[in-house]
């Protein structure tokens, strides 16, 4: 038989084998399952939908801000010395008696960095009104054309092109109580200086901020170990990171940054201890004995089981007897985490000192948590084993994804239009717990 | 017994697994459990291992079901899991030799298998188990999932060329027992 043939053999007989499985593989294998899982909305979908809408809403409260008024242009404060008569190609005979209003020089007061088409505009409507006749108002109508009178003919912000001519005083008079309602829609319409003319603006910025965290009791199965924390109290830790953020208008910003987040957690818990077994390691060791012990741990309404070796210290020592025994354990959880956190913020004032309040969403991503759980304290010390010995379990788990809430207030001062220090409280909140830190920041903007 | 390999991939399914649904679950446990209990079988050293094997396979493939695209077939998706399940279970156990006496394995085999058939699978199978991990896994992969030694370099962690040494001492180690098994019976 060649190497090949052995190949075909293996091949014939094991290619495609299948045996029974066991007929208890699924009891078996049906606890070791995860348990269903609820069904929750993705993480990365309200993350994206998020940014998506704050920014959607950051661009449009932008665009709107900046579109020019939607009144027409005789609706403008200061009216111009004429007034104007038109009537539009419509059969209806509306006739309209309104005074040309136009932002006049004096009263407007026009920013540095103002687009020079506002001024362009603000010429053409005065240059408009200076080219008639105060004493004479301007008729547009094709009935009362006057091929005597000189015409002046234009295009006026209307929707439909005019014929403007000057008319005698007594065409005018049928029409001089008529009462003008607008049908004419302007093309298009001035751009006026307005508030929120400003450029946008990006900041950058640096933070930094110790916490501390209040979180509720955790039950937590370890190793087969289930134990409840009572928090002993506030974790503590810090979170810094780097942000960017649009500035819309000039109270508005809009901030998205990455952290990373540090905490240590301690907490307690008390178990009842009740020794099921135990065994001699070294039986036949004239001197200290090893212990193996079996314990029943019964924690926060869960059971579990221990196994736990120990050494004896002294000869005259004996066993510990099987009366269940109280003790107090200790957790230290330490882990890390990133963070996004996506906010809006309102500032309030002007000058060096400036107030703010800032809300939005934060997302957690998953990290490894370390958990150290030290047990057994008393037991040693009481039972006078190994002195000094702890016995600790160490495990390293993984926290999941999760979606919270920020809001902070603080202040911030300004160095230059350009750099400002700030100081904020913060809360920010997630299933199960709650975090108060207190945030530096230095923000630089373009 | 139902072949499962013919069965289109069924997204829904595999969603339902993935969701943690214990009935779908049960569904593609009962479909594919048999062959993959042969996979288990083929890598493991006994039928206690193989139980045990299939037992992780099966939860791996409930973690990971989620990755199914449906692209290529169950048997091709689940079969990876197992056979992944199966290089670790080698890879715990971490007894690849580079020397081994093939007459010591004949003589320990043969003696202990005096009813072995080698038409007959099941013996088969108690053959492979017999093997050292090493040449276990080198000739699952290399024969039965018919991977390059490049590939099972990479998964086992050595060299190509010990991959290529231990599948020729496989193979002759079997070549061995089929025809002393032969001249015996």
């Amino acid at each position: 038989m060649k190497n090949d043939s052995t190949e075909h053999w293996l091949r014939q007989k094991l290619g495609g084998f299948q045996h029974d499985a066991p007929a208890d593989a699924w009891q078996r294998l049906e606890p070791n399952l995860p348990k269903k899982r609820r069904r929750r909305p993705p993480v990365f979908g309200w993350n994206l939908a998020a940014v998506a809408a704050a920014f959607g809403a950051c661009f449009l409260i932008f665009k709107l801000k900046n579109v020019p008024p939607t009144a027409p242009i005789f609706e403008q404060k200061q009216p111009a010395a004429l007034p104007l008569i038109a009537k539009t190609n419509a059969e209806s005979s509306h006739f309209l008696e309104r005074k040309a209003e136009v932002p006049s020089p004096n009263a407007m007061s026009f920013r540095k960095n103002q687009p020079k088409i506002e001024r362009g505009i603000w010429a053409d409507s005065l240059e408009m009104t200076s080219q008639s006749d105060s004493s004479t108002p301007l008729f547009a109508d094709q009935k009362f054309e006057d091929k005597s009178l000189p015409a002046q003919t234009g295009v006026f912000h209307f929707e439909k092109k005019l014929t403007l001519e000057k008319l005698p005083a007594h065409a005018i008079a049928p029409l001089a109580e008529t009462v003008f309602r607008p049908e004419l829609q302007p093309i298009f319409q001035p751009i006026l200086p307005s508030r929120s003319s400003a450029k946008p603006r990006f900041w950058f910025g640096f933070e930094v901020a110790p916490a501390i965290f209040l979180q509720n009791n955790q039950s937590e199965n370890l190793r087969g170990l289930a134990f409840a924390e009572q928090s002993a109290h506030p974790g503590r830790g810090w979170q810094a990171g780097i942000s960017g953020a649009f500035q819309p208008r000039k109270n508005w910003r809009f901030a998205l940054g990455i952290q990373h987040l540090q905490q240590t957690h301690e907490a307690a818990h008390t178990a009842t201890l009740r020794l099921m077994d135990g065994v001699v390691l070294n039986s036949n060791d004239p001197g200290l004995k090893e212990y193996e012990f079996q314990y029943a741990v019964i924690s926060g309404g869960q059971q579990s089981k221990l196994s736990l070796q120990l050494q004896q210290q002294d000869i005259g020592t004996t066993m510990p007897d099987d009366k269940p025994f109280m003790l107090d354990m200790k957790t230290v959880r330490s882990s890390t985490a990133w963070r996004v956190p996506l906010t809006v913020e309102r500032r309030f004032g002007s000058g060096r000192w400036q107030v703010f309040l800032r809300g939005g969403a934060i997302i957690d991503f998953a990290q490894k948590s370390n958990l150290q759980v030290t047990h057994f304290t008393e037991v040693c010390q009481d039972l006078c084993f190994q002195s000094g010995h702890i016995p600790k379990i160490q495990a390293v788990t993984t926290t999941q994804n999760s979606l919270g809430w920020l809001v902070g207030a603080g202040i911030e001062r300004r160095f230059s239009s350009r750099a400002a220090l700030r100081f904020e409280p913060f809360w920010a909140g997630q299933k199960g717990s709650l975090q108060v830190g207190l945030a530096v920041g230095l923000l630089f903007s373009n | 017994m139902e072949d499962f390999t013919k069965k289109t991939p069924d997204l829904n399914l595999a969603a339902a697994c993935s969701a943690g649904d214990r009935a779908a679950q049960r569904k593609l446990f009962e479909r594919v459990k048999s062959p993959m209990f042969g996979v288990c079988l083929r890598f493991s050293e006994s039928r206690a291992a193989a139980e045990d094997l299939l037992q992780e396979g099966f939860i791996r493939v409930f973690r990971d079901i989620g990755k199914f695209r449906g692209e290529g077939s169950w048997d091709g998706f689940v079969r990876r899991i197992f056979v992944r399940t199966g290089i670790e279970h080698f890879h715990r156990q971490k007894k690849l030799p580079e020397m081994i006496e093939l007459d010591w394995l004949e003589n320990t085999f043969i003696e202990t298998n005096e009813d072995f058939d080698p038409d007959d699978p099941e013996s088969v199978i108690a053959l492979l188990q017999k093997l050292p991990p090493g040449f276990r896994a080198v000739l699952n992969l290399a024969v039965l999932e018919e991977k390059s030694h490049e590939e099972i370099a990479r998964e086992l962690g050595i060299t190509a060329s010990t991959s290529r040494s231990q599948l020729t001492r496989a193979k002759a180690f079997l070549k061995k027992i089929i025809q002393k098994t032969l001249v015996i019976i």
